[in-house]
């Protein structure tokens, strides 16, 4: 490795390269604060630009995509309650309440710290430990993922809401709405009521767009409200720089460790681990009271989180030519349209090429800190606009977004339809969010609960003899227990505090 | 036991029973729904098992629910929580907006999204309070073929043109 860090370290700074960086993070923040638009589909769209491109280059440019992608979806999701990718779903909540406290750059700023922060992270874990963290990503097993998913399923615990039981039922809906379509194990549909517009399942993406931004319009519309978003007087984001986000030091670290444990295990992603961070990050802070009110901690983790995965998911891909996720699935395409193949040949036959785009990786992450905080002035904008003409055009949005998923009107019914679910819900004290953990871990658990038990022909018994299964059960366990214990002693402060004061 | 409570306890499970009685439906139109899979016959698996099981589990939490505030009422006679805002309601125009996003839907093939979405955009721009009419005219004309042109020409996704290419 040490031969070739100072020319891939040259290499990166050859115009061709920093130009590279520049376009790709351009093109990857604006379609992450996009709602709808995915870092997949800008990497597919500058893909046939990258083919005349020197390998490098063209990687370092999809990498600069991929990674803007990924710190952009909080963008949106603190501005308008839209996350832009489900990456940023975990960062609504509290993002969003901040917003509406004033509070928006400082939201803003620590978002973009804090992602850039897990971006490093995850860059310098790819660089000195990839080979070694790729083997034991590779041990898991059937068993062991659907430990993890239910280890991320009990994050529910922990973001449920005030009920927790409503909490659990959304859960437990979000689950089974992902199993609309058709049958992971055995082909067939299930719950199409014989309608194409259910037969390919509900996308999570416009799922996304109707329970949080079109829920909100409609939430909006009856308040009746058409004032202004609120402003902080000054847009200096110098404020919250490194020195103010030092204080949420051991939170970045920390998300920025299950990021890239995520990120690491091929078939998770990003949305996987910000909720898992967040909830760790609930769970360990001296404020829990304030997440989803507006917690800047809950920023810091869900974004620090969530960029811990982009550096992660090119461990396997680039070390063991096995994508984890989509993004890294066209990466990979990419990288053999370049004529290199992925695998462990990779650092040794085209080591000077795998280097420079793994330290492009870093460099595109300092440098996503100076365009992020470009952007963050102008999407910061946004928050001046009276709401009668924002929701609206965010409404537009959200439309578009939900029909480019795939070309398909049905998708914007979908969003209409889990919009009207979505107000309905907040109505009713039901939270969205553990819904939205279902949709997204449904997919995982059911197919992988169903692997496991037909390997061990319906015995329960695979889940506890494997370490790595354990190891989520018991984390599985404590994490509940530690949640439900802390809600009780909560509601007992709460009730002596109000006795106190009647 | 005061009646304003039991009338707050209703209300506030009224919702969770109707949830109830949803996912009930569903269960029992699962058969008819989820054709019996092969591997049914050797286990408990097969494309049925897991949104039976989601579906018990929607019926369980929701019932857990209804009891432990019915315990919270009924026993320690202490009300549920509450989020009552004193900010008027306008029920009607959410109602609009959402028929005005069904009918966005309906039309988009035929109308084209241009004009489909103009409208919908001036429509949820009046029900939002808006009285510009000059605003109400030149934002949604703008933005609608300001996306159009933006996804149709450099991202290539073909929003549909409808009868009159607009």
């Amino acid at each position: 490795m040490l031969e070739y860090f100072i020319p891939s370290v040259l290499s990166c700074f050859q115009p061709i390269n920093l130009l590279s960086m520049v376009l790709g993070l351009a093109v990857g923040l604006t379609v992450g604060a996009m709602p709808g638009l995915s870092g997949v589909m800008g990497i597919t769209i500058l893909l046939p630009f990258t083919f005349k491109m020197p390998a490098a280059a063209a990687m370092i440019t999809l990498i600069g995509v991929y990674c803007g992608s990924t710190y952009a979806g909080s963008i949106s999701a603190i501005l308008i309650k839209t996350p832009g990718t489900a990456a940023a779903a975990a960062t609504v909540s509290d993002g969003y309440a901040l917003n509406q406290k004033g509070r928006a750059q400082e939201a803003l700023s620590l978002a973009l710290y804090a992602s850039v922060f897990g971006g490093l992270f995850s860059g310098i874990v790819l660089l000195t430990v990839a080979p070694q963290l790729a083997k034991v990503a590779l041990k898991f097993n059937s068993a062991d993922y659907f430990m993890l998913a239910l280890f991320g399923l009990s994050v529910i615990s922990a973001v449920g809401g005030k009920r927790l039981l409503r909490g659990m039922t959304m859960a437990a809906l979000g689950v089974f709405i992902s199993t609309i379509g058709i049958d992971p194990a055995e082909g067939v549909y299930r719950f199409t009521f014989g309608t194409r517009i259910l037969a390919k399942g509900i996308g999570l993406v416009p799922a996304l767009i109707g329970l949080f931004a079109i829920s909100e319009l409609l939430s909006q519309t009856e308040k009746g409200i058409h004032a202004t978003g609120k402003t902080e007087q000054s847009t200096a984001s110098s404020r919250y720089g490194w020195r103010y986000i030092w204080q949420y030091r051991w939170t970045m670290i920390k998300s920025s460790i299950i990021g890239v444990i995520i990120g690491a295990t091929p078939g998770t992603g990003a949305a996987i681990a910000s909720f898992m961070a967040y909830g760790e990050a609930k769970r360990s802070s001296k404020h829990p009271e304030e997440y989803g009110k507006g917690s800047p901690e809950a920023v810091v983790a869900s974004e620090s989180a969530n960029n811990g995965v982009t550096g992660a998911t090119l461990i396997p891909m680039l070390t063991l030519g096995i994508p984890g996720d989509v993004v890294t699935a066209v990466l990979m395409g990419a990288l053999m349209i370049q004529g290199l193949n992925p695998g462990p040949k990779l650092f040794t036959d085209n080591g000077p090429i795998t280097y420079t785009v793994i330290i492009g990786f870093l460099l595109v992450n300092v440098l996503m800190l100076y365009m992020g905080k470009l952007a963050i002035r102008v999407f910061g904008q946004i928050c001046k606009i009276p709401y009668s003409i924002l929701l609206p055009v965010v409404l537009a949005f959200c439309l578009v977004g939900a029909y480019a998923c795939s070309n398909s009107i049905y998708d914007c019914l979908i969003a209409i339809v889990f919009g009207i679910i979505g107000y309905l819900a907040e109505k009713f004290d039901f939270s969205t969010t553990p819904m939205l953990i279902g949709l997204v871990l449904g997919g995982i658990a059911e197919s992988n609960l169903v692997r496991a038990l037909t390997v061990s022909k319906g015995s329960l018994l695979i889940f506890v003899q494997r370490p790595i299964s354990l190891l989520f059960l018991t984390l599985t366990v404590l994490f509940i227990v530690y949640n439900l214990r802390s809600r009780r002693r909560q509601k007992r402060v709460d009730q002596s505090i109000e006795r106190e004061g009647g | 036991m005061n009646q304003n409570m039991l009338k707050q306890y209703i209300r506030q499970e009224l919702p969770v029973l109707v949830v109830f009685f949803v996912a009930m439906a569903l269960l029992i139109v699962l058969p008819s729904q989820i054709p019996e899979g092969k591997m049914a016959q050797a286990s408990v698996l097969g494309p049925r098992f897991f949104p039976r099981v989601m579906l018990c589990g929607v019926m369980l939490f929701c019932l857990l629910g209804i009891a432990g505030d019915a315990n919270q009422v009924f026993r320690n006679k202490q009300p549920l929580e509450t989020e009552e805002s004193a900010t008027p309601k306008h029920y009607r125009n959410v109602l609009a907006l959402i028929v005005a996003l069904m009918a966005w839907y309906l039309l988009l093939k035929t109308v084209g999204f241009i004009l489909m979405t103009a409208i919908l955009m001036a429509v949820s721009m009046l029900l939002l309070g808006n009285r510009n009419k000059l605003q109400i005219v030149l934002i949604p004309t703008f933005f609608s073929v300001a996306l159009y042109l933006l996804f149709a020409n450099y991202l290539n996704v073909m929003l549909p043109k409808g009868l009159f290419y607009l």
